[in-house]
């Protein structure tokens, strides 16, 4: 497949990313510029339940534990959940992962990390032998940018300094654009950290099958979903997103058996917070890559 | 008393070469007694006789021999002088043009301000070029960029496209693709639109509807810029008059009024003043500027 023509259409729509669709069955995978390291945003979220699961499979931690969690008392648009609670409320940290992953609920990861701290999750991702993916801070950071700072109307000018303030080597002054400071990956990294949890692998199975399940419950479904969902598939997947970066990782399973890892990571050149033709644009092409391999 | 050194200096020569006062004064074109008195000015400016009177002819003294080759020579350059003067008035002035205005347009302009006295010659030239003509002087003058409501001139713009010409306003917004998955409907700009005040604005407002970077974007030429609308369904941002020009149906936009604005830059303040008074009317129409400012 020629690769080169998705490559002009994203250009086009002022992206610049990183693919990769993999055949979970054959192994067999395409993609474009997979190994491009990205800030991860709200990915992380998917080490860090796996992380905590497993802490909770060895009985470091019980799921049922109830947790006082102070409210974010966000007003910003955004966050969710806990992070707009207005009054503190007691959670169950099962219940807690339910909110991380299905919201994406920053207060409710951050309790987590609380438990679990970064440098863990990162040490456990490593030991099921997935590389590559780093966590680095709390979620909290994600809606701390410039972009938080200026006035609605005003929050194209945070975006235009995301979109050239970029250093050398993937550095940036904001720290959660910056690789080497924010939690990061790589579609590769992110599709092998699928494939452990799809097939079997270091991953207790249990625990693989809870992420799983949790993955599916994913309410954030203007992205990849809208090119993947029917009755015939099911889309389990996480996005991420923070100033010009629009992630979502995923797996779509077909009622044939056939069944695709999926890593979407994109930055916008768009000076422009809400971007619908962005999202359309990142789904087509993985759409695109995922039926050229669908069709062998 | 100030001798008019030049026109006594016109009397001496004439009257030397013709021999007397009456047919030296018919050569310089003057009554004979004031060349008698422009003469008699300057020998009492000198303190000398030129002219021996004792005799009917006007004889020159030893004093108005010695003086002869320098009068001479100081009416051969008034007399060049003048010349220049004349031709440096007839000398045309350089006016450096948007390249979109057409041959008749500037025509037109060209035959109103002779009308009035004034030489035009035409350079045209994209917005920034013809603001650095000014700065090094290779015009007298341009038309340059300012934005609309600063402009002397103000020019509407809109989009304009093949097919029947529709009423209304055309909004950007409209253009999305969305998930059609149909090719993109693109608005392209000439470089005379690839200035802040007009690429700016459509561009924000390109991102801030959320059409893709590519649907707003500047074209290489006006040239280029209208095949694209003669062959597909892609719109070209100009005005009125040059999508009239062109045989392309024009509607305004529907998020934002946007014009072109032109001011006179020229290198004398008295140049653009003169330019702006005289001319305004005719410029106007040669830009297919509204006729109202």
């Amino acid at each position: 497949m020629n690769t080169e023509k998705l490559r002009a259409e994203l250009d086009d729509g002022g992206l610049r990313g990183s693919f990769l669709v993999r055949d979970l069955r054959t192994g067999y995978e395409i993609g474009i510029d997979p190994d491009l390291e990205f800030p991860s945003a709200s990915l992380v979220k998917i080490p860090l339940a796996a992380a905590t699961l497993e802490r909770i499979r060895r009985g470091e931690l019980d799921g049922a534990a109830r947790i006082d969690v102070q409210p974010g008392r966000a007003t910003a648009p955004g966050p969710t959940g806990l992070t707009r609670f207005r009054h503190p409320a007691t959670v169950a940290i099962d219940d807690l992962l339910y909110l991380a992953m299905a919201i994406s609920d920053e207060t409710a990861a951050d309790t987590l990390f609380a438990l679990t701290p970064p440098a863990e999750v990162t040490r456990m991702t490593r030991e099921w032998g997935v590389s590559g993916i780093t966590a680095r801070h709390p979620a909290a950071d994600l809606s701390d940018t410039p972009a938080e700072r200026f006035d609605p109307t005003d929050v194209h000018l945070a975006h235009a300094l995301a979109i050239n303030a970029g250093t050398a080597g993937q550095g940036h002054p904001v720290p959660q654009l910056d690789v080497t400071r924010a939690s990061s990956g790589s579609a590769r990294a992110f599709v092998n950290l699928l494939e452990a949890l799809w097939k079997p692998s270091e991953v207790d199975a249990e625990v693989a099958a809870r992420v799983r399940e949790l993955m599916g419950l994913n309410l954030l479904r203007q992205r990849l979903s809208p090119d993947f969902v029917s009755d015939a598939t099911r889309w389990s997947s996480k996005t991420g997103t923070v100033l010009n970066l629009r992630h979502e990782v995923g797996v779509v399973e077909h009622a044939d058996g056939g069944m695709y890892a999926i890593a979407a990571l994109t930055a916008s050149r768009v000076p422009a917070a809400i971007q619908p033709e962005a999202e359309v644009l990142m789904a087509r092409v993985a759409r695109a890559l995922r039926d050229h391999l669908r069709e062998g | 008393m100030v001798v008019d050194l030049i026109g006594s200096c016109r009397a001496f020569v004439s009257v030397s070469e013709a021999g007397t006062f009456t047919a030296g004064a018919a050569i310089a074109r003057i009554p004979q007694p004031v060349a008698s008195r422009r003469i008699a000015a300057l020998e009492r400016h000198f303190g000398e006789r030129l002219f021996d009177r004792s005799t009917r002819r006007a004889r020159l003294t030893p004093f108005g021999r010695d003086m002869l080759p320098s009068a001479k020579r100081l009416v051969t350059l008034a007399d060049a002088m003048e010349h220049d003067a004349r031709r440096a008035k007839l000398r045309p002035l350089r006016l450096a043009m948007p390249e979109t205005c057409t041959v008749r347009e500037l025509a037109e302009l060209d035959a109103a301000a002779r009308a009035l006295d004034v030489f035009l010659e035409f350079r045209q030239a994209p917005p920034r070029e013809r603001a650095e003509l000014v700065r090094t002087q290779e015009v007298r003058a341009a038309l340059t960029v300012v934005p609309a409501e600063e402009g002397v001139w103000k020019v509407p713009l809109g989009l304009a496209s093949r097919g029947k010409p529709r009423a209304g306003a055309l909004y950007l917004e409209t253009l999305r693709v969305g998930r059609s998955g149909r090719a993109p409907r693109r608005v392209w700009l000439q470089p005379e639109d690839d200035v802040p005040p007009i690429r700016d604005r459509l561009f924000r407002i390109r991102d801030s509807v959320g059409l893709r970077p590519a649907q707003v974007s500047v074209a290489d030429s006006l040239t280029a810029a209208a095949a694209a609308a003669f062959g597909s369904d892609d719109l070209l941002l100009c005005s009125p008059a040059q999508a009239a020009e062109l045989g392309l149906a024009w509607q305004p936009l529907g998020e934002i009024r946007l014009a072109r604005g032109f001011e006179i830059t020229a290198g004398l303040g008295e140049d653009a003043q003169r330019i702006r008074a005289r001319l305004w009317p005719d410029i106007a129409r040669c830009l297919g500027a509204e006729e109202t400012t």
